[in-house]
């Protein structure tokens, strides 16, 4: 995880900023919180703003496949794609790419970083869209 | 299209107790060892030790022997345990000299001086080979349940 993500100053920023006061005891807390953090962290997940989040579980449901359909047509074991719909894994760009393929959609419609809205709730806005002038 | 290895993987916490046996047998083998214990005792490790073993390759060490079956999630796991285990196996090599270069010079026991350096290199050669698959079975999920479907997919709906 990159530092520049983490909405805490700088120690050297605290320093130069009067309005930022942060006492060092609270400093220290902080990295001892960050630390924890990053050890409960799945060895795969890079870190909690990089879940990637993904929608094979619906696409498979809606064409009817099996997970090892699926794991046939893409080359890879059935249980990877078990674990890449639980969350216990995330794909390379290679694999995203050859599943994006095959359920012939952009790759940005089936992983994303954002938790993707209900189907339904997707449905309702782009119907309300459609319909005001 | 390659075959992919197939998974036989139990639940992540009966593998987890397999580890802990495992560890159990390997100790106990060098105490054994060590300590000149009866006959019965060892044939009785020996075989446990040889039980796990076997259900621990059957788990998860055949299933991924053949890197050109394995998918990119299977050699990430696969190049991670031997990553670890290589580092494991670095510092217990590293503390197995330990006694030899700070405690030359002390007189040892007679039963240490006689079989300490076989158990201890025994003890690093069944770790040797055990170690990565230890560390599979101890890390890898619990298997995907064909039920589980339902389960993600009221997640995900």
């Amino acid at each position: 995880m990159s530092d520049q993500a983490v909405a805490w100053p700088a120690r050297s920023a605290v320093a130069e900023s009067p309005a930022v006061v942060v006492s060092s005891q609270q400093h220290v807390a902080y990295r001892v919180q960050r630390l924890l953090a990053r050890r409960r962290r799945k060895p795969n997940e890079a870190s909690d703003e990089r879940k990637i989040y993904n929608r094979l579980a619906v696409l498979r449901a809606e064409r009817n496949l099996s997970r090892k359909e699926l794991a046939e047509a893409v080359d890879v074991n059935y249980q990877t794609i078990g674990y890449l719909e639980r969350g216990d894994y995330y794909p390379s760009l290679d694999l995203a790419l050859r599943i994006a393929h095959f359920f012939e959609l952009p790759v940005e419609t089936i992983f994303a970083f954002q938790p993707f809205r209900p189907l339904l709730e997707d449905l309702a806005t782009r119907t309300e869209r459609k319909e005001s002038p | 299209m390659k075959s992919h290895a197939s998974s036989h993987l139990a639940s992540r916490r009966s593998r987890r107790l397999l580890v802990l046996l495992a560890g159990v047998l390997v100790v106990s083998l060098a105490a054994i060892g060590l300590l000149d214990l009866p006959r019965s005792l060892t044939i009785l490790a020996v075989i446990g030790y040889w039980a796990v073993a076997a259900r621990l390759d059957a788990t998860v060490g055949r299933p991924m022997r053949d890197r050109a079956k394995l998918d990119e999630r299977q050699k990430v796991a696969l190049d991670r345990a031997h990553r670890v285990a290589y580092q494991v196996m670095s510092l217990c090599l590293l503390a197995a000299l330990v006694p030899g270069l700070l405690l030359d010079g002390v007189v040892w026991p007679e039963f240490a001086t006689r079989t300490l350096p076989l158990v201890l290199l025994g003890s690093l050669a069944i770790l040797h080979l055990l170690l990565p698959q230890l560390i599979l079975a101890w890390n890898e999920p619990d298997p995907v349940r064909e039920e589980e479907t339902a389960e993600v997919l009221a997640d995900v709906r």
